[in-house]
């Protein structure tokens, strides 16, 4: 067990996935030379080559294209797409290609799409969304979204060695984080579990990627009231847990959903419809939803942390839906 | 200066209410007839209107407390005087102190929209059902108006079920040798008397008459099978099965020389335990009994047992009573929560068609009313619907008959000062 940070827990499973498994290869845009933006696949070309680590032109639906192409045919490519904003550049090869091929043609589709979004750096409007819904939204892809370090390796090695595509969505004020992070190269995290952050008994929260360090926040802000929270981490976008849902609501009877992204058919409202299918009769508030209003991320700081979800509105939607 | 008391139509089932919301504010101009406050009685929720109009002076029982009947609430003052205490005086009823800032400083009565659905979460919906309770009797504790789980629970727990409840039915117990439920009120020692209530009635039914019996006896007040707190009797039922277990509920209290009381099934009762002489019997005070003859409105009967809401209910009541105000509101819900249990509704409409076989009264026990060597009075309603008064006559000229002008079938509601005077008279008369 070491102490690692987000990023560095990511180097290294994609290090030991690549040492484990020849076929692995990865690409993307300044991931080579520059070892990426966020320094996710550092060092990983001077170990592996430039054949297996792959620097590509700014054309991201070339990229996805080739990723496909790469799966179909015998190898694991894990593909990193700089910014969420640019995944509309890339939905064709998801939408029309990579979650419909294994339907038309049997064949199988192992492809890692790792990409980061996320508000909170004063990043602008093109470069600070969050996108969830828009892949969590298609049939035959796999989302998950890892916040602690530790989930990070352990959902991307199994990513790697998923026979279906999946979406890796990171986040870019999680990159920093550091904790501890299993050393062992067998290490994985199962996709399709939630994971509990801390138990409570009036409310949970179920919140996705780093809104759930902000749940977290709000569940000690409402321990000061005298409310007991239970956060849930739905690191696991697609498939959902719904077990885990379903438990938490039966114990607590009250809802907050939570996702950096947009409220309008966002990912929040897709967990709120959820609940209310399957745990509705277990319900003493309305589902309460914390999501960034529907506009654009603005640059300016002060405005920018106006508009993204955090620990207070978080508590003060529990509140309400405790009343 | 006006006295804001505890009275109104559920008065008569109850002893001491729980304040459970003041509708108007110190300060408040309030108008005669304008709802002030609601409590909660022994069954239902109560609202109690403003007795004058004027400004809310002053709250004495806030929310949360316990107060007798009678007792003062608050207190109208002329429109010019001064609110005596300041608004924020008002303590908010809470469900538990670790969420305290949860809840708001006034709970709110269950919010109706206007299709007339009660607002509640699915949750307290649900559980509520399990439970038999009816979410139009709930309040509120959250600012949405909406009704959660904590409220019911909350009126679960302040239901009368609840023995150990301060202030009402102290001595209620379970007896050993018997599974009738029996209360002891009145005088510690002296004469006892056995209330036999009846059908579709319970020991409540007799509040009334027990505070105008005052201390003067030791009363001992059974639950019929399938009524109130007592199970449903096993098998079909007969009057004598029932008078069966009535004794062996009293011989499980130690008793056997008592003055027996029964109203309509329970004059039956009480005919058929004095003719068994299961237990001794010293006097027997009949009001409007069955079993003297083959005439009972089987409608009533019927319809009695079988309602399940307030407009069902309502029409039964009234033929109850002469004096139509009795019927009030608060009355009614009071009359059907304690009947909401459907098992009970069951047991009843079983027992009805048992003893009332096509609406005829099957037994009849002219014969033992006449037999008797005890002090006996009958006391009938001059107006009463649903047994014929008649059935008094030609009973045998031993046996008292007292008929009440404007009574209907209930007189120890009706009249309860009257009937308690005659009862103790009968009682005297045997020692």
């Amino acid at each position: 067990m070491a102490k690692l940070r987000y990023a560095e827990a990511l180097n290294q499973a994609l290090r030991e996935e690549m040492q484990r498994d020849p076929s692995v290869f990865l690409f993307g845009e300044d991931i080579a030379r520059y070892g990426g933006v966020f320094k996710v696949t550092r060092g990983l070309m001077d170990e592996f080559g430039e054949g297996r680590v792959r620097d590509t032109p700014i054309s991201e639906q070339t990229l996805a294209a080739m990723a496909v192409s790469a799966a179909m045919t015998g190898t694991r490519p894990v593909l990193e797409i700089m910014y969420a904003d640019f995944m509309p550049l890339v939905l064709d090869a998801l939408i029309n290609q990579a979650s419909v091929y294994e339907y038309l043609w049997d064949v199988s589709m192992p492809f890692v799409l790792r990409t980061q979004g996320g508000g909170g750096a004063g990043a602008g409007a093109q470069h600070s969304k969050s996108l969830d819904s828009l892949v969590a939204h298609i049939p035959g892809l796999k989302v998950v979204a890892p916040v602690t370090p530790a989930d990070a390796k352990g959902l991307l090695k199994t990513a790697i060695r998923d026979s279906q595509p999946v979406i890796f969505l990171e986040h870019k004020l999680l990159y920093n984080l550091r904790d501890d992070v299993p050393d062992d190269p067998d290490f994985t995290v199962e996709i399709g579990k939630a994971r509990t952050v801390c138990e409570g008994a009036d409310i949970s929260i179920f919140a996705t990627s780093r809104m759930v360090l902000e749940s977290q926040k709000a569940a000690e802000l409402l321990a000061a009231d005298g409310i007991s929270t239970e956060v849930i981490d739905l690191r696991s976008l697609r498939p959902l847990d719904l077990a885990a849902i379903k438990t938490s609501i039966a114990k607590t009877h009250h809802a907050v959903v939570v996702n950096e992204g947009w409220r309008f058919c966002g990912y929040a409202a897709e967990l709120s419809a959820t609940i209310m299918d399957h745990a509705f009769d277990d319900l003493d508030g309305p589902v309460a939803r914390v999501t960034l209003p529907d506009m654009p991320v603005p640059y300016s700081e002060p405005l920018e942390m106006a508009v993204l979800p955090n620990a207070a509105k978080i508590a003060d939607a529990a509140r309400a839906t405790l009343r | 200066m006006t006295d804001i008391t505890v009275v109104g139509a559920g008065g008569e089932y109850m002893e001491s209410v729980v304040v459970v919301e003041w509708h108007k504010r110190l300060g408040d101009a309030v108008a005669a007839g304008e709802l002030v406050v609601t409590v909660e009685t022994a069954k239902a929720a109560t609202e109690i209107e403003a007795p004058a109009s004027g400004i809310l002076a002053e709250v004495r029982a806030e929310v949360g407390k316990e107060i007798e009947v009678g007792g003062v609430l608050g207190v109208i003052a002329d429109s010019a005087a001064p609110a005596a205490r300041p608004v924020e005086d008002r303590p908010a009823i809470r469900p538990s102190p670790a969420k305290a800032a949860e809840v708001p400083a006034n709970p709110v009565p269950a919010r109706s929209p206007p299709n007339g659905r009660v607002l509640a979460s699915p949750l307290a919906r649900r559980v509520a059902a399990q439970k038999n309770i009816d979410l139009s009797v709930l309040t509120a504790s959250s600012v949405s108006g909406r009704i959660k789980l904590r409220d019911v629970e909350a009126y679960e727990k302040a239901r009368p079920k609840d023995a150990l409840r301060p202030g009402l039915d102290k001595s209620a117990a379970l007896s050993a040798e018997a599974l009738l439920h029996v209360t002891r009120r009145g005088a510690a020692n002296g004469d006892t008397l056995v209330l036999l209530h009846g059908f579709g009635a319970d020991s409540l039914s007799w509040q009334p008459l027990v505070a105008a019996l005052g201390d003067s006896a030791s009363l001992v007040l059974v639950d019929l099978p399938g009524h109130g707190r007592s199970p449903a009797p096993h098998g079909r039922s007969s009057v004598h099965s029932l008078a069966g277990m009535v004794a062996d509920a009293l011989r499980g209290q130690g008793l056997d020389d008592v003055h027996l009381v029964g109203h309509s099934l329970g004059g039956a009762v009480a005919l058929a335990l004095a003719e068994s002489g299961a237990v001794g019997v010293r006097s027997l005070t009949l009001l409007a009994p069955a079993g003297l003859g083959p005439e009972i409105d089987g409608a009533f009967v019927q319809g009695y047992a079988r309602a399940t809401r307030a407009d069902s209910l309502r029409p039964w009541l009234l033929k109850l009573f002469a004096d139509a105000s009795i019927v009030t509101p608060g009355f009614v819900s009071a009359t059907l929560q304690a009947r909401s249990g459907a098992a009970m509704r069951d047991a009843q409409s079983e027992l009805a068609d048992a003893i009332f076989p096509d609406g005829t009264q099957a037994a009849e026990f002219r014969g033992v009313l006449e037999r008797l060597a005890v002090p006996r009075k009958v006391i009938w309603g001059e107006q009463d619907r649903i047994i014929p008064k008649r059935h008094a006559m030609d009973t045998g000229a031993a046996v008292a008959l007292h008929f009440l002008p404007g009574i209907g079938h209930m007189p120890h509601v009706e009249d309860p000062m009257t009937v308690a005077r005659l009862i103790l008279q009968n009682v005297r008369s045997a020692s």
